[in-house]
């Protein structure tokens, strides 16, 4: 018995270092600034979740990087922001998704439920410092230690890729080609009910994201990208409208949700599909060229562009 | 509760514990293991355990009269068998029975109607009472006395590691050893954790992988051509025999860890030179239970040539619709029995007794040929098994035996393939062992060993997050 307990007490010890040691050096290799580096060019980056990946294709815009993640919660985006801007202090305009879903309670499932930790977490967590991550651990351990070696796993893949100038994948535009919205909305409920509470740790990382940038003095703007008028979650377009004002009054916010696309031009009633989103890349560059973002009033110039049919067609 | 579940892995080192620290005593430690069994299975669904106990007590008692009762002791067991198997029939096949003859009647345009019931198929039942009918049968032939200890015999069906998927024991093998002291064995519990350690690279890298593949081939079944369905059905049989022998292992060596030896159930039955001895390496205690069970009672082979192939079709249609309500599987069943057929009408079925190539390195060119004739039927007939109907399964082996199965694939994962490839190979040079991985560099060094442990522990570790539940859980 005492052999047995000597043994398997030596085995499971140098199993530990030996796991410990890949861990370590996994998080020390992914760390390096080289794989977050990007070209000097790019000088501005949206950020947020599936509504600006899926509606700005930056090969339109010159400068500028689409790092939108579908499914991420701001906890990652702040993270992600971080080791971007460390990397590269060319980018001077940041832009981070505002929109109705973000403020919703729903939110906190993006951050503890199994199916994001394993997705969000399993890829971030080398970047994520370790007593937020022991916060995921407490929060939920199963998912959190799985998605730590599922995630070794695939961290270990990319660091043995051979590639010249290795750069990690983080978001970027996707454009979906299809149009589901006409049948979405034959079977849209009459009314829906929801619920009326507030993501706190979505609207708390929100506010580490602007603290993060102005004090790297970088541009920070929210941005709500454009949605179908029966998108149903403007049902709690009030309380959205309250916090904006209540925590973010004092952040340029371009709202483009009413910049008028076609059925056809939306994927579903949240996100645009590939045509929406070359005709809006267009549009919000066309609002960049016109002075958008150093204007006081960027709203009245979407609202004019908006009304353009040459940009709308 | 999963064996591959973090529960499992604290609940095994905390039964183990408790058992060794109860060494002295033997009554003792079979009370800590029945109250295990009893939590282990409770967590599935503790409804569940009413029947459970209902089984073993009627079981108990019936073995016990049938013993001391020889008068009456046929009708016992007939009464018994009935109660057993109505219960069995009602929870898994009354409304397969019941489906079936109302589309039979459809067609006879009857407007007789039967209504299902919504039934929940209690986890284990084909194998715990399979566990029953064997003890009270083995009784009634004189094989083995009645055990009179109720915590010994409720032990023997409901034991952890064996009830929720077999292997499917015979109280002549297992009674005995509940009932006399075991000894803690250094080695007898390293080779349990190793053989453990195997049946999760076999589970979680192997089949959890190769699952992910097929199903995503099999979901667009009438959609893909033929070389992607021989893919799917390929990666299938890798995933059925990784799920399966990889939880007989489990089951085994977590066995072994309380001093205690199970019934092997798999014996490198891809290694095969025909079906015949597939079908003796095969789930090896439910195919040994219907011969000593079911033919043999039919008589077996001594009844004239005719009477053995009505009875091999018996056994294998049974053993087909023991998989599941579905025809499926009774289809299944049914071509086993015709692929076995040439070699019992030559009286070639018991040829092959030995390990393939056993003490050599290579098989010959004719037993590599055979391998893979047989492997070949093997996938075939897996693709029945897989498919949710016939017409499905019809579907699939039209498209296979169609030119499109020379077609480019619309699928073709390469990690599974080279993980099966490796694991052949380990298998390969592992197979006169009782796992591929008992004597493997044994002769080398600590350093070695450990190293190729920690590796597959990586590839366990690496591979685990899937989830996917043992497919013999629906049996």
């Amino acid at each position: 018995m005492e052999r047995l307990i000597k043994r398997l007490f030596l085995f499971i010890s140098l199993f530990l270092l030996l796991l410990t040691t890949l861990l370590v050096s996994i998080f020390y290799l992914i760390n390096s600034p080289k794989y977050y580096r990007i070209s000097n060019k790019f000088t501005s980056i949206i950020m947020g979740h599936s509504h600006p990946e899926c509606a700005l294709n930056d090969s339109l815009i010159y400068g500028f990087k689409n790092y939108a993640e579908s499914g991420e919660a701001y906890i990652y985006t702040y993270f992600k922001l971080k080791k971007i801007l460390g990397a590269n202090p060319q980018v001077k305009n940041i832009f981070i998704e505002f929109t109705n879903n973000q403020i919703d309670v729903e939110m906190n499932k993006w951050v503890y439920d199994d199916k994001f930790i394993s997705e969000k977490f399993s890829k971030y967590y080398p970047i994520i410092p370790i007593e937020t991550s022991f916060v995921f651990l407490n929060k939920n351990p199963a998912s959190t230690i799985n998605s730590v070696i599922t995630g070794s796993v695939e961290h270990m893949k990319f660091l043995t890729k051979y590639e010249n100038s290795k750069h990690v994948k983080w978001g970027g535009f996707i454009p979906p080609s299809m149009s589901k919205v006409d049948s979405i909305i034959k079977t849209l409920p009459i009314s829906s009910i929801k619920e009326q509470g507030i993501s706190e740790i979505n609207i708390l990382y929100l506010k580490k994201i602007i603290q993060l940038c102005k004090k790297n003095n970088k541009n920070i703007y929210l941005i709500r990208s454009p949605l179908h008028k029966k998108y149903f979650d403007l049902i709690n377009e009030k309380q959205f409208q309250h916090t904006l004002k209540k925590n973010f009054s004092s952040i340029p916010f371009l709202d483009f949700s009413s910049v008028p696309f076609k059925n056809e031009e939306f994927l579903d009633l949240e996100h645009l599909n590939s045509y929406g989103a070359k005709k809006f890349s267009i549009f919000f560059k066309t609002f960049i060229n016109n002075g958008g973002l150093v204007n006081n009033h960027p709203q009245n110039i979407i609202d004019s562009l908006s009304v353009i049919p040459q940009i709308n067609e | 509760m999963l064996f591959n579940s973090y529960q499992y892995l604290f609940f095994l080192p905390i039964v183990f514990s408790l058992y060794w620290l109860l060494r002295n005593t033997l009554k003792g430690q079979n009370i800590l293991l029945l109250l295990s069994s009893v939590f282990f299975y409770g967590l599935w669904d503790w409804r569940f355990l009413f029947l459970l106990a209902f089984s073993i007590i009627l079981n108990f008692v019936t073995a016990i009269r049938i013993y001391n009762n020889r008068n009456h002791a046929k009708l016992l067991l007939v009464i018994s068998v009935i109660i057993n198997c109505t219960f069995l029939g009602i929870f898994k096949y009354y409304n397969f029975f019941i489906e079936s003859l109302s589309s039979a009647l459809l067609i006879t345009n009857s407007s007789i109607q039967f209504n299902t019931l919504n039934i929940i198929l209690p986890v284990g039942i084909s194998f715990y009472t399979f566990h029953g009918l064997s003890y009270i049968i083995d009784i009634y032939y004189d094989r083995i006395k009645p055990t009179y200890n109720f915590v010994n015999y409720s032990l023997f069906v409901s034991f952890f590691p064996l009830l929720v998927a077999g292997p499917i024991e015979r109280a002549t093998h297992l009674l005995p050893q509940l009932e006399k002291e075991r000894k803690f064995n250094y080695q007898q519990i390293v080779d349990g954790l190793k053989q453990i350690l195997w049946g999760f690279v076999k589970k979680i890298v192997i089949a959890d992988t190769c699952a992910s593949w097929a199903n995503q081939i099999f979901s667009y079944n009438g959609e893909q051509n033929g070389s992607t369905l021989i893919i799917g059905a390929i990666l299938f049989t890798f995933q059925i025999y990784g799920d399966f022998s990889g939880y007989s292992d489990i089951a085994l060596g977590s066995a072994r860890l309380f001093g205690i030896e199970l019934l092997k159930n798999f014996n490198y039955p891809y290694f095969s030179r025909s079906i015949a001895e597939f079908w003796r390496r095969w789930h090896i205690s439910l195919s040994s239970w219907f011969k000593d069970y079911l033919y043999i009672p039919l008589g077996g082979s001594k009844k004239g040539l005719n009477r053995t192939v009505i009875n091999v079709f018996i056994i294998f249609v049974v053993s087909g619709l023991w998989h599941g309500a579905n025809w499926t599987f009774i289809l299944w069943g049914f071509l086993n029995a015709l692929f076995i057929m040439p070699s019992i009408l030559v009286k070639s079925n018991r040829s092959n007794l030995e390990i393939i190539a056993k003490d050599k390195i290579f098989p010959s060119f004719k037993e590599g040929l055979l391998v893979l004739f047989t492997f070949s039927q093997v996938v075939l007939l897996w693709i029945i098994f897989r498919s949710d109907n016939i017409s499905m399964a019809y579907n699939a082996i039209r498209e296979i035996f169609s030119p499109s199965i020379f077609s480019h694939p619309h699928i073709f994962p390469k990690t599974p393939f080279l993980l099966i490839v490796i694991f052949l190979l380990i298998e390969w040079l592992g197979r006169n062992s009782d796992y591929a991985i008992k004597n493997i560099l044994q002769k080398k060094s600590v350093t070695i060993r450990w190293t190729f442990y920690y590796i597959l522990l990586l590839f366990v570790i690496s591979y685990s997050g899937k989830d996917n539940v043992f497919i013999y859980f629906q049996f």
